[in-house]
């Protein structure tokens, strides 16, 4: 794949590995029955895609969300948090903090970096096999965390963190309209800095308002994935594990 | 070596969480693959000796299964339970009848298991073989897809390795009479010489033809170095000819014995080989100022056929050098010279006694050649044009499968610029004629050949 040297470039490369990793993520965590998912291959490693059309939609259109976001340089970190169904409660929390990013004005998408002559002296090669040395981090991590309740069902989210200066994506246009306050209780395990994130509703539905106190550090364990730096691109992987989902039997 | 393999597993696996099969370690330590295994048993016997679970397997046994009572039962006793996409109606359809058919075939299966798979597969073989580790991890192991990265990873870090060397060190099976070729591949001179006479009527490069022709005249003088002395009797032997076929007779003649020398490889190949070469000699020969590539890849353009010749990677490589270096004419001379000089296939008549037999045999073919065949000339205004009976090669193969190259005559058009010489000892005329379908291409060539 050609690198990637304008923003634009950048943001389309970062959302298509989120892409690749939200289908692993739900595989490895099981969120949906695995033999729903099929072998493939990406970035030269061995993966797996859902087939499920729904599961397929709703991942193009979140990341689809979530790029539009990064090019406004609005996003500070993307979360896919899985949780159960049943309590309402965020098991799992793998972050992808994308604070440095480059942040670029709006007529600028398209033009190519300035040779920083740092390390930039980056062959496509090296950006693959970042990314599939982050999948595969990512895959030996899952398999070192606490197993999900087994009796329980599971979905998962796409939240994103908006940096402090910016403006958080709310508006009434049918596209802007694709993001949702999210509410604390479900989705801070550990707020980064501000106490709002969004979280973009799966099927369009509302969220279940649940009122719940400010926990100040609901995460037990955070697992750290890995840090990739192909370039332009910098971005840190790790997941987080709720306490809840070690305290809490389901159906509490 | 026995610190060694502990610590490096113990590095691998235990620190950096990865996948060690048996195979990265024999590369990584220098070993015997049966070795490694052994190593990783001890490991994973020790590690888990200490510490319960710290350090997880992959198994393969190898055996012969029970036969399959119903296929959608087996499918997933001795893999992952992840692979239950694949029992569909596709696999039951391809097993119509299992057994009743036809008598069983006896099948011996590896089967790649996980530990904790391992009961549930090891019964559903009849007899076991081997079993031996195929991988550690160090956690447990959720996708057996993941070991394939440890195939890519393995074949980035040793794959440029000479496997016919460590081969035997990491104990790969190997065909004891394979050999690597030793040395340079050199092009043997009888295929070449032999080539620039087929050259003109196998490529299509009409080019060529008209080319050499005007170019002759004033690479004649030239002729005189030692150097050009083959090249010189190759193009006094092309030149003689009236027509290209001419020279297909004394190449008849040497391409026989090419064969004979040649005869466990193909005849085809052999030909091909002969023409890249004679194509890229010749026009190294006569125009020292047209870069040599151009022509070559020029062929592969033209020429139908060009995969066959493409297939010839010796000669190609070769002669795709030669031009790259853009050496001037005379060093490419030299360099031919030298080439077929050293070459010890061939013939005694072609290497040692370059210049006489070779003069001596094409000429009294080609004038008899030329008095067989007929020519319809019209000139005026300064081109000769018209139609003229050429003797064209035909490669066909036999019933015993041999190639076997003939001769026929056929009408082609031509059309070339005046003064003809009309001395037998040039046929640059016939050159184009034999490939000149098109009297245009003649405007074309002079245009190159006033170079």
């Amino acid at each position: 794949m050609p690198l990637p040297d304008t923003q634009a470039e950048l943001a389309a490369s970062f959302t298509k590995f989120l892409t690749v990793a939200i289908h692993q993520i739900i595989y490895l965590r099981s969120v949906y029955p695995r033999v729903t998912f099929l072998p493939v291959r990406a970035y030269d490693f061995p993966l797996r895609q859902s087939r499920h059309p729904k599961v397929c939609e709703y991942i193009r259109d979140v990341v689809a969300a979530v790029e539009t976001e990064i090019l406004k340089g609005t996003v500070a970190a993307a979360y896919v948090i899985v949780t159960s169904i049943s309590s309402n409660q965020p098991m799992e929390r793998f972050a992808f903090d994308l604070s440095e990013f480059p942040r670029v004005a709006e007529e600028d998408l398209c033009t190519t970096f300035e040779e920083r002559g740092l390390a930039t002296a980056l062959s496509a090669v090296d950006m693959e096999a970042q990314f599939r040395a982050c999948l595969s981090r990512l895959t030996s991590a899952c398999e070192r965390l606490a197993p999900l309740p087994a009796d329980d069902e599971f979905g998962f989210t796409v939240c994103i963190e908006v940096r402090e200066d910016a403006l958080p994506p709310a508006g009434t246009t049918k596209a802007e309209a694709n993001w949702i306050i999210a509410d604390p209780g479900r989705v801070n395990l550990q707020s980064r800095s501000a106490p709002s994130s969004l979280s973009k509703a799966k099927d369009g539905k509302q969220q279940q308002q649940q009122p719940s106190p400010r926990i100040p550090s609901e995460k037990a364990k955070t697992v750290p994935v890995r840090r990739v730096e192909a370039g332009e691109l910098r971005f840190e992987v790790w997941v987080e594990e709720a306490r809840q989902k070690f305290e809490n039997p389901p159906g509490s | 070596m026995a610190a060694d393999y502990k610590r490096f597993l113990a590095e691998n696996v235990i620190n950096e969480h990865r996948i060690v099969t048996y195979r990265l370690l024999s590369r990584a330590l220098k070993v015997h693959c049966t070795l490694a295994k052994q190593m990783l048993y001890e490991f994973y016997r020790s590690e888990n000796a200490k510490r319960l679970q710290s350090v997880h397997a992959t198994y393969l046994i190898t055996g012969i299964q029970w036969p399959m009572e119903e296929p959608a039962n087996q499918t997933n006793d001795s893999r992952n339970g992840e692979d239950e996409v694949m029992q569909s109606s596709p696999f039951m359809s391809s097993m119509p009848q299992p057994d009743d058919a036809e008598p069983s075939v006896r099948t011996t299966s590896m089967i790649l298991v996980r530990e904790e798979d391992m009961p549930k597969a090891r019964a559903t073989f009849k007899s076991i073989l081997s079993i031996h580790i195929y991988s550690l991890q160090s956690t447990v192991l959720q996708d057996l897809n993941v070991l394939t990265d440890v195939g890519r990873e393995m074949r980035v870090t040793y794959g440029h390795e000479d496997p016919l060397e460590y081969g035997k060190q990491c104990g790969i099976t190997q065909n004891k009479n394979v050999m690597r070729r030793s040395g340079s591949w050199q092009p043997p001179p009888r295929p070449a010489s032999r080539a620039a006479q087929e050259a003109p009527p196998k490529l299509g490069a009409v080019k060529q033809g008209s080319k050499r022709e005007p170019s002759l005249e004033s690479k004649k003088g030239k002729e005189g170095e030692p150097a050009d002395t083959r090249s010189a009797s190759q193009q006094s032997t092309s030149r003689s000819l009236a027509k290209p076929t001419g020279k297909n007779v004394p190449s008849k003649r040497e391409k026989s014995d090419l064969f004979k020398s040649f005869a466990k490889a193909k005849p085809r190949q052999v030909k091909q080989e002969s023409n890249a070469p004679a194509a890229s000699e010749e026009e190294s020969a006569k125009e020292g100022e047209f870069p040599l590539f151009e022509f070559i890849f020029d062929d592969d353009d033209n020429d139908e056929d060009a995969s066959e010749e493409r297939e010839d990677l010796f000669l190609d490589t070769g002669e795709r050098k030669n031009s790259k270096n853009t050496e001037s004419r005379r060093e490419r001379e030299e360099k031919l010279k030298k080439m077929m000089e050293d070459d010890d296939d061939e013939m005694p008549d072609v290497s040692t006694a370059p210049d006489g037999p070779q003069d001596e045999s094409p000429p009294p073919p080609p004038p008899e050649k030329q008095a067989e065949l007929k020519e319809e000339i019209t000139s005026h205004g300064g081109r000769r044009r018209g139609r003229r009976q050429v003797m064209k090669k035909k490669t066909i193969k036999d019933e015993e499968g041999y190639l076997v190259t003939i001769q026929e005559p056929m009408w082609e058009s031509f059309s070339e610029d005046e003064p003809v010489p009309p001395p037998k000892k040039k046929p640059a005329i016939s050159v184009p004629a034999a490939k000149g379908k098109k009297t245009g291409q003649g405007n074309i060539k002079s245009f190159f050949s006033k170079k």
